[in-house]
């Protein structure tokens, strides 16, 4: 066990390094591949083996804290939920090299240069290895390390190509969630003062109004990280970055360690206050809201999706706030979501990337007729257009109505309460998504589509894959659900 | 082979068929053969388990997959409801695939791809079978969004054309709305009982019918809208005049005669079997009947405005289906008090479904086949086609009689049942004699309109808008399928007593606790005769036989008649009063038909337009200007995070103001802050 997360952990690191420094783009595209493509059979192995009974190893103390009797800090968990992130991390991460290995390439239209490859491969793999430590770590330390290292990796990968655009990008990106990161530490540190523990289920060992306070802080860490309302402007403007770090960012890293840090609180703490559960899903619809209004101004395919990212990290989280409100199906729901969102979340964006690499262009006004030209981007857009709208039998479909049914389950004034504008909101996506489905895949072929066509292989398969994936994703995401015990 | 075997077998091999003609058809357009390898068997092997349940009654498997979570558990039953509409769907789509074969060859279609419908068109026999053996309502929506959506696909086929995605837009808008509410009228339920399976809801219904009545009311509700949507009825039902033209013709012969069915599939699982029978039997009983009879109403009088002939056929796909739904109501009504009236009336409701999933079939069929020849859907620009396509011709005078109930053909058995049905059970509740008076005018008026479209277009003088069409009439392989549900349309009109037994028993089958007589009891007679009671007394005979010897007779003695006068046929032209007149001045096209009909109900208030009766308006185009208060409102970053951060960096700025240089400065500051820090210190104190 110890050297399967050695080796998922420090493999990426490795071949970070390697791509980094070879002058040679083919042997960076192998190492890159090679590095993310052994730990996604490691994870897969260690996914075969979940159990219920979580696997657990503090390897590492701080000298310096072991008067206080911290029994150990740094290490692995390995438990259903952990598994379950750790699978989409490796299985996209793996995919968004593949793909990368020919989006940036000469061949892009938008961007015409491989110049930036190894760079952008050191900074992916290493966002790969730090998604990895979130999605294993034992204690909220830990998590704080790795996430942190996220916002990094994420903000040279928002900043690629470097314009005045990307930059402030990612400055903002950085600003805002390590404004939120800031509101983490600060929470650490009451929980660390009072408990004398990192641990998830420390909280239930705090007094109850600072449970809700340390709750709150970290709430907020989660809202910045994964683009809620207040926070989610750094999102659509983190679109400046290449299509493979937007689609990595949105479908399985960064933002998603947001909904995973509160996912954990909800499962590791029994006595989350009822206030603190009303104040996730209400926060939830509301962004719901903002996010779907944000729909109707968009041109630009990638900002749209970066808009319906927010929404869907507002479903995750309206199931957790459903889960800690007392309704379990709800909380199994917004864990389903994690992964049946990543999987439609990544095929649309490589989708976006396959029609920019081909025309170089990202808006809905211009293209037109895309499916005569490209019939596997098309097939593969309204898939995973199908499965974060919730359409039977794709993906989405299972954890929209898990939460439904959550909602529903939790009944009275505030089931009832959560539920309609979730329906409303699940209703004008659906409607939204169509529209531009129709717009630019169906009627007349415009000539700014004329030049598209189906991407090259590296980048078709990960197509293929994932479109497969949307499908079946809920067989392989429900048992390791399942297991997870609360 | 049992009869689950069967339906798994038949469910493989459309399944497989759709895989296998969507790979093929990236290499290849002729997959008509290939489609119908798959669908000879897939449909072949559904009639087959059909017939098997009606021989030897209902089948079930042990739960094969259960949801973890969620109670939901996949169950299949065939039971005969199931059967009879699983054999419905496989005639009806197995005709329509076959008729396909040619009829996509045609050059409209020569620029796309036929992958996009041959795969689609197999899904969808693949769902619609599926949604039959479901008894778990989970799993009956799961497939029944996959019919949706592989519906859908058959609806944006032509891809090109922007009415038609329009149309399809609106359907799987609305389908998706409608299969929502649904979902959640499910899921309701379940919150109280914890199961999904129609035995467990029945369960649960009956658990809260006594303490939450407004719960009830709104799963109901939710349910009622749904499948209502899906069959087409009014007002939930304005997706389908656009979307069913929308289609090619098989593909819509296939909706009318199996997906608008299934709405009231669905409405007789969740209003007879699952709803016990109770004082919401007969609320909801009545509002199916009104918004039937609002549909028979409205869409049939809009069908008699219509010039084209989908757009005219899909009109009557709403009027017909209001029969059923009038027919179902009636039954859903008295089931608590008159049982036997309502299993009569369903099984009437049921009957019409099937003589209209039969010669609505016909119908589209037929338009599909005009428009092969002529290319045109607009009944103005064709006429006298018959001279060219006697067949479809024929078949398509059965089948407009058959739907304008005439007898001797099916569809006025049915018409006759729900008559009686309504005029007994206005007896009891008045309502229902006005709406059965309404059904009975409405008929005429379906005469009319297809008195319409069959005399534009096969009578009159021959015109087609194309050049030369090919001589002769369509295919053998596009004839077939209409010669055949036209023969099942005289068959069924003869012999009514057949399918009514087989569905009254069926009926019978889902709920036998309900106490009502045998089949022979209510129907007595022999095949081709119906005497009818409601359990005291015949009250009225219908005998088909009779009526067509009658018929028969009669035509035979104007043809005897006119043998012994040796009249000889003259054929010259149109007489004019002697002066001169062109074709275009004295063709009668299907505009000119009712005029002062349509004039007298051409309504226009404001924006608001009536098409005859059919409220007609374009749907608002809201545009949002990006720039409004709510946009501002939730830019988070205008009104806060950037004046925050700029504010900040000018306080910034304005404090390295202090980097002077200058040593006694910096002195002073020290001073300051040392001063600063004591006074803390002390005041801590």
């Amino acid at each position: 066990m110890d050297a399967s997360v050695l080796i998922l952990l420090l493999l990426p690191v490795i071949g970070a390094i390697g791509a980094g420094v070879s002058r040679n783009r083919r042997v960076a595209d192998g190492v890159a591949v090679l590095s993310v493509g052994i730990p996604l059979v490691v994870a897969s192995s260690l996914a075969m083996r979940v159990a219920s009974e979580p696997t657990t190893r503090v390897a590492i103390t701080l000298p310096w804290l072991q008067s206080l009797k911290v029994p150990g800090l740094f290490g692995y968990l390995l438990d259903p939920l952990a598994i379950l992130l750790l699978t989409v991390v490796e299985l996209l991460g793996f995919l968004v090299v593949v793909y990368s290995t020919r989006y940036m390439g000469r061949g892009n239209r938008e961007h015409p240069t491989d110049e930036g490859k190894p760079r952008h491969h050191f900074w992916m793999l290493l966002f790969i290895a730090s998604m990895t430590g979130v999605a294993i770590s034992p204690n909220l330390l830990q998590l704080y390390v790795f996430w942190e290292m996220t916002t990094v990796c994420s903000w040279a990968l928002i900043s690629h190509y470097r314009n005045e655009a990307s930059l402030q990008a990612g400055f903002k990106a950085v600003l805002m969630t390590v404004f939120g990161g800031l509101f983490f530490a600060v929470a650490l540190v009451i929980l660390f003062v009072n408990t004398g523990s990192f641990d998830f289920a420390a909280l239930d060992r705090l007094t109850p109004q600072l449970r809700s306070l340390v709750f709150l802080f970290l709430l907020v860490a989660a809202w910045a990280k994964s683009a809620q309302v207040p926070f989610y402007t750094w999102l659509p403007d983190a679109m400046e970055a290449p299509t493979t770090v937007s689609m990595y960012l949105h479908a399985a890293a960064m933002v998603k360690a947001g909904v995973f840090l509160i996912a954990r609180l909800a499962i590791a703490n029994y006595h989350l206050a009822f206030r603190s559960g009303l104040l996730v899903a209400i926060m939830a619809v509301v962004t719901m809201l903002v996010g779907v209004y944000m729909f109707f101004f968009q041109d630009d395919l990638k900002r749209l999706l970066a808009y319906s990212t927010i929404t869907h990290l507002a479903y995750v989280l309206f199931g957790l706030g459903l889960g800690i409100l007392g309704s379990q199906t709800g909380l199994l729901g917004g864990l389903l979501h994690i992964v049946n969102h990543a999987m439609g979340k990544a095929v649309l964006f490589l989708c976006v990337g396959a029609i920019s690499y081909t025309t170089g262009l990202r808006s809905i006004t211009e293209l037109r007729g895309l499916s005569y030209r490209a019939p596997l981007v098309s097939i593969a857009f309204f898939i995973g257009m199908l499965t974060i709208t919730g359409v039977p039998p794709f993906a989405g479909f299972w954890s929209k109505f898990f939460l439904l049914s959550g909602a529903i389950n939790l009944g009275g004034t505030v089931g009832w309460f959560l539920l309609v504008p979730f329906f409303l909101e699940a209703i004008v996506a659906f409607a939204w998504f169509l529209r531009v489905g129709h717009h630019v895949f169906f009627g007349e072929v415009s000539p700014a589509a004329s030049a598209a066509k189906d991407p090259p292989l590296a980048m078709s398969l990960a197509l293929i894959v994932l479109s497969i994936m949307c499908l079946i994703a809920p067989v392989m995401g429900l048992p390791i659900i399942n297991l997870i015990r609360f | 082979m049992g009869a689950l075997t069967c339906y798994g077998w038949a469910l493989a091999f459309l399944l497989v068929g759709a895989l296998v003609t969507f790979f093929a058809g990236l290499r290849t357009r002729r997959l008509g053969g290939l489609a119908l390898m798959f669908a000879i068997p897939g449909c072949g092997l559904a009639l087959l388990a059909a017939v098997s349940v009606f021989l030897r009654g209902t089948v079930s498997t042990d739960p094969l997959f259960t949801v973890p979570g969620i109670g939901a558990v996949l169950l299949v039953r065939l039971d005969p409801l199931s059967a009879f509409f699983l054999a419905i769907i496989s005639v009806v789509c197995f005709l329509a695939i076959l008729y396909s074969y040619r009829y996509m060859d045609i050059p409209w279609f020569a620029d796309l791809s036929l992958a996009g419908y041959y795969a689609p068109f197999l899904l969808f026999t693949c769902a619609t079978m599926t949604v039959v053996g479901m008894v778990d309502m989970f799993f009956f929506f799961i497939a029944w969004e996959f019919m949706t959506l592989s519906s859908y696909a058959l609806v944006i086929f032509d891809r090109k054309r922007k009415e038609r995605l329009r149309a399809g837009f609106k359907y799987f808008l609305i389908m998706h709305i409608a299969t929502g509410l649904m979902f959640l009228g499910a899921l309701v339920i379940y919150s109280f009982g914890k199961s999904f399976t129609f035995d467990g809801l029945r369960v649960t219904l009956q658990a809260m019918m006594e303490t939450h009545p407004a719960t009830v009311h709104f799963a109901l509700i939710c349910f009622f809208l749904g499948f209502a949507t899906k069959a087409g009825v009014l007002p939930f039902g304005d997706w389908l005049p656009d979307a069913y033209p929308a289609a090619p013709s098989p593909a819509a012969a296939a909706f009318s005669g199996t997906m608008s069915k299934l709405g009231v599939y669905g409405l007789v699982r969740v209003f007879y079997e699952i709803l016990p029978a109770s004082n919401y039997s007969r609320t909801y009983g009545l509002v199916i009947a009104l918004f039937g009879t609002l549909s028979i109403f409205v869409g049939t009088m809009t069908a008699m405005m219509q010039e084209d002939s989908k757009r005219l056929l899909s009109f009557h796909v709403i009027g017909q289906v209001g029969y059923m739904l009038l027919g179902v109501g009636l039954g859903v009504y008295f089931l608590p008090k008159e049982p036997n009236l309502a299993l009569v009336a369903l099984a009437a409701g049921l009957f019409h479904l099937l003589n209209n999933a039969i010669y609505k079939s016909s119908l589209f069929l037929n338009a599909g086949s005009i428009f092969y020849k002529a290319g045109t859907r607009n009944l103005n620009e064709i006429g006298g086609l018959s001279r060219l396509m006697p067949v479809t011709a024929a078949t398509a005078v059965v089948a407009s009689l058959s739907i304008a109930g005439i007898p001797p053909f099916n569809g006025f058995s049915s018409k006759w049942l729900l008559y009686e049905c309504s005029v007994f059970g206005g007896a009891r509740m008045p309502i229902f004699m006005g709406l059965g008076i309404i059904a009975i005018f409405i008929s005429a008026v379906t005469l009319a309109s297809f008195l319409k479209f069959f005399g534009a277009s096969f009578f009159g003088k021959f015109r087609i808008p194309q050049a030369q069409a090919a001589k002769g009439d369509v295919p053998a392989s596009m004839q077939v399928p209409q010669l055949v549900l036209s023969g099942l349309c005289v068959f069924l009109g003869l012999a009514p007593l057949l399918p009514l037994r087989l569905l009254y028993t069926s009926l019978l089958d889902i709920r036998p606790q309900l106490g009502v007589a045998g089949f022979a009891e209510l129907f007595s007679g022999s095949v081709s005769s119906i005497r009818l009671s409601f359990g005291d007394g015949v009250v009225a005979t219908w005998n088909p036989a009779w009526i067509a010897l009658a018929l028969l007779g009669f035509c035979l003695l104007a043809w005897g008649i006119m043998r012994s006068g040796g009249a000889s046929r003259r054929t010259v032209p149109s007489w004019y009063c002697g002066e001169p007149h062109s074709d275009h001045e004295t063709h009668f096209p299907a505009h000119g038909f009712y005029q002062p009909f349509k004039q007298f109900f051409r309504v226009r208030i404001g924006k608001y337009e009536w098409e005859g009766v059919y409220l007609s308006f374009k749907y608002p185009s809201i545009r949002l200007r990006e720039d409004n208060w709510l946009t501002r409102l939730v830019s988070v970053d205008r009104w806060f995070f950037y004046p925050v951060v700029r504010g900040f960096y000018r306080l910034l700025v304005w404090f390295s103001g202090s980097h002077v240089g200058i040593p006694h400065v910096y002195l002073t500051w020290a001073i300051v802050g040392v001063l600063a820090a004591i006074a803390l210190v002390f005041s801590l104190h």
